[in-house]
């Protein structure tokens, strides 16, 4: 093919690269300069031990049944004054294994007493596979980077809790 | 939903969702009437081979006798135009054998019903083969059955009629055993070549559920000296609360 | 007229080697394994050609690197669960890989999505219909020797994988269909942000347009290669824009009308060329389509609940529903069989790229090998939407 008629597309393409060359840069120095993502994202699960009733629903409707738990029975005193001891569950254990979650959100869907929430943190890869099972102080710790529920868009009928 | 078999099973699900009660079931036909046509169409071709048809959430499903299958596809072919094949794939209706013991009211353990139903258009046996043709210029589609042998599962190969059932064929094979009569090549698709069983057989066990415990069988451990029985059931009232 | 003995035994060696290409994988031909790790296959797709020369035979592709075994899974799975599950057969495009099944599932059990919860999922449909085009904009130039696209593809569909992830927290899985609506409404401010990375996709439209349209390169790489007749393509079953690229007017979309698709008014691009050029034109196309169809859907956005009324166990009762949609990579449908248990009973999942695949032994005899790689890229499977 002759080259004249191969220089009006390359010049055109050229063209673009160098308005291109002018632009700032889209992406992001990663261990220096970190990207936000957005609230709602899904990054790690948050455990509120103090709401968990070890109601199992977590457990049961995962997926991927990467959820462990176990609990006991214990006392605690009545709620009212005079009232009789209830028995309330105590959590043992907790534990998510992150190297089989989904990361599809329906334990933090179940949950009926608000337990579990997303965080979206996103650091926390780790050399050996094991590690990656978070117990409930690694699951706790996660609570305070717990964004705050965003206002919803124009229109919408307050936020649809699932089923 | 049209009446066929299933219906009498829908009641006890029905009741139990309000959106569903008012689902106009009872005065949907059979055959809706942009169906007539159509129908009017195969069963000239295929005459009694055509073992029953209906229409299904706005969709013809028409059951032919195993031995029409190949002319079933020269027949939608051919007075349909339907020229493009969607896919081919079977079901195997009968249950899974000894589930789990799970608790079939729980969410999450969908633990199948013991008894064997039938779906759109019935079936006489445990497999079927299904198939969905479509027509690009006439925009419609037509979902096409047959009964499957079950001791000696085989059917005619549609590669001669739609070139690109091989591959669908292939998989049907490999998936329930059923032979197609004329396939060029049946090999397995998917599976590496020494692999035997035919996984979406019902009574082939995945082994991943089957090894683990269902998480939902753990329960909270009860309080020493048994105090625990008439407590705890805190729990179970704000989970049965706790949704509304 | 006489035949020396050489005349003859020439002429009786061409013939014998004619009659050897004929005969698949037995020759002597070289036999030239293409992938599983390729980077022209998108994954783990392998290609074995058997070669002439620098022609190509006979190709047989080998898939199921990746079969995961999903309509085997689903059926141990309930319903919320299995949406998890077919995010991942798609992964381009997951949001639209949900669509149908959801559908399928409101169809037996007569529940219908309010209007508002129909209306976001259009868009996001379409927006990862636009993630899913953008990217293949981009890579298709870098399978042909354009190394620049693939910067800028990858580049706008994070603008457009950033609005999945605001809406719904996922930027590649979403999760966001619910049987009965969605999961939430979308964030405040989510609207007048994508209103404003839609103008940025117009923009990177038409320098896909300088890019490579006008790249004589391109062109004589793309044009005329791999030609697919439309009759053919359907017998394969192959849907979506490879089959429109063939010049079949045939979008689901507009003729099996679903979600809010009747409201819209859109046009459906075919090209007749049936090359991978035009496979290429008809997406460029298709994703401004696709923009212009947000736009317009935002602006007439419904207000009201994005979730309709639904039991909190989700139980569907026993019937069956085949449900199709058109998806970005094809007709992508779920033929879903219910027992009236927590879980469907068998899920068959048509998946696009699947068909769309299988028409490679037919496409790939007679060409180079260079042109195989031009021909994968133009076709645009996702190997988990072929191996399920």
């Amino acid at each position: 093919m002759p080259l004249q008629i191969k220089t009006p597309g390359l010049i055109k393409g050229l063209g673009v690269t160098l308005r291109h060359l002018f632009k700032p840069a889209v992406t992001v120095q990663y261990p220096h300069e970190r990207e936000d993502p957005p609230q709602r994202a899904r990054g790690v699960i948050a455990l509120k031990e103090e709401n968990c009733t070890v109601c199992m629903l977590c457990a049961r409707e995962c997926p991927d049944w990467c959820i462990y738990i176990e609990g006991h029975k214990v006392k605690a005193p009545p709620r009212r004054a005079g009232g009789k001891p209830r028995t309330v569950s105590a959590l043992d254990r907790f534990d998510i294994d992150y190297a089989l979650c989904m990361y599809c959100g329906i334990c933090v869907e179940v949950c009926p007493f608000d337990a579990l929430f997303w965080t979206p943190e996103y650091e926390y890869s780790e050399p050996n596979i094991a590690d990656l099972l978070h117990d409930k102080g690694k699951l706790g710790a996660w609570m305070e980077t717990v964004p705050e529920p965003q206002p919803l868009e124009v229109g919408a009928e307050g936020p649809s809790k699932w089923r | 939903m049209p009446d066929d078999d299933l219906t009498d099973a829908e009641e006890p699900a029905a009741a139990e969702e309000p959106a569903a009660a008012d689902e106009p079931a009872a005065e949907e036909p059979a055959i809706l009437p942009e169906h007539v046509g159509m129908l009017a169409k195969l069963q000239a071709d295929l005459g009694d081979a055509l073992v029953e048809a209906v229409s299904n959430h706005g969709d013809l499903v028409v059951r032919v006798r195993n031995d029409a299958w190949h002319a079933a596809a020269l027949a939608a072919r051919s007075r349909l135009d339907c020229e493009y094949l969607s896919f081919i794939s079977g079901i195997d209706w009968t249950s899974r054998p000894d589930p789990p013991n799970w608790d079939p009211d729980a969410p999450s353990s969908p633990v199948q019903p013991k008894e064997v139903t039938y779906g759109a258009a019935g079936s006489d046996g445990r497999f079927q083969v299904f198939a969905v043709v479509e027509s690009t210029d006439d925009k419609i589609q037509v979902i096409l059955k047959t009964d499957v042998d079950e001791a000696d599962p085989h059917v005619a190969s549609w590669t001669d009629v739609y070139p690109g059932a091989d591959w669908h064929e292939r998989e049907c094979w490999e998936m329930f055993g059923v032979r197609f009569d004329g396939h060029p090549s049946l090999r397995h698709i998917y599976l590496p070549g020494e692999f035997e069983g035919h996984p979406l057989r019902k009574d082939f066990p995945l082994l991943s559920r089957e090894v683990k415990p269902w998480p939902g069988l753990v329960d909270v451990e009860a309080m020493p000296g048994g105090a625990g029985e008439e407590a705890g059931d805190e729990t179970a009232e704000a989970v049965a609360e706790g949704g509304e | 007229m006489a035949v020396t003995e050489q005349q003859q035994q020439a002429f009786i060696g061409k013939h014998l080697a004619e009659a050897q290409v004929a005969v698949e994988l037995q020759d002597e031909d070289m036999v030239l394994n293409i992938g599983p790790q390729h980077p022209a296959t998108h994954g783990t797709l392998r290609v074995v050609v058997k070669l002439d020369g620098e022609r190509v035979v006979a190709a047989d592709p080998v898939i199921g690197y990746m079969h995961r075994g999903y309509e085997k899974l689903t059926e141990y799975r309930s319903y919320p669960q299995v949406t998890t599950l077919i995010n991942r057969i798609d992964w381009l495009s997951s949001f639209a890989n949900e669509v149908p099944f959801i559908h399928a599932g409101e169809q037996i059990m007569g529940i219908e999505a309010p209007p508002r919860a129909v209306y976001i999922r259009t868009v996001l449909t379409e927006l990862s219909r636009i993630a899913t085009f953008l990217l293949f904009l981009g890579e298709m130039g870098a399978q042909v020797g354009a190394i620049t696209p693939v910067f800028y593809g990858f580049r706008d569909r994070e603008y457009v994988l950033n609005l999945i992830e605001a809406a719904t927290g996922g930027r590649f899985h979403p999760n966001f269909n619910r049987i009965g609506g969605l999961k939430d409404d979308v964030p405040a401010g989510w609207i007048a942000e994508t209103r404003r990375m839609m103008d940025k996709v117009f923009e990177s439209c038409d320098t896909f347009e300088n890019l490579l349209e006008g790249n004589e390169i391109f062109l004589a790489r793309t044009k005329g290669i791999g030609i697919i007749p439309g009759d053919v393509g359907k017998g394969y079953g192959v849907s979506g824009s490879n089959l429109r690229a063939s010049g079949v007017d045939w979008d689901l979309r507009r003729d099996a009308p679903y979600l809010a698709y009747p409201e819209v008014d859109f046009k459906v691009w075919t090209h007749p060329g049936g090359d991978s050029w035009s496979r290429y034109w008809v997406r460029l196309q298709e994703t401004r389509e696709a923009a212009r169809i947000v736009v317009d859907l935002l602006d007439r956005l419904p207000s009201g609940p994005v979730m309709a009324k639904v039991p909190r166990i989700i139980k569907v009762p026993p019937g069956e529903s085949w449900v199709r949609v058109e998806n970005p990579l094809g007709e992508m449908g779920y033929y879903v069989v219910s027992k009236g248990a927590t879980g469907p009973f068998r899920v068959k999942i048509r998946s696009a790229s699947f068909s769309n695949v299988s028409i490679l032994p037919w496409l790939l005899k007679g060409v180079y090998v260079p042109d195989l790689i031009t021909i994968l890229a133009s076709l645009y499977f996702i190997l988990g939407d072929i191996d399920r």
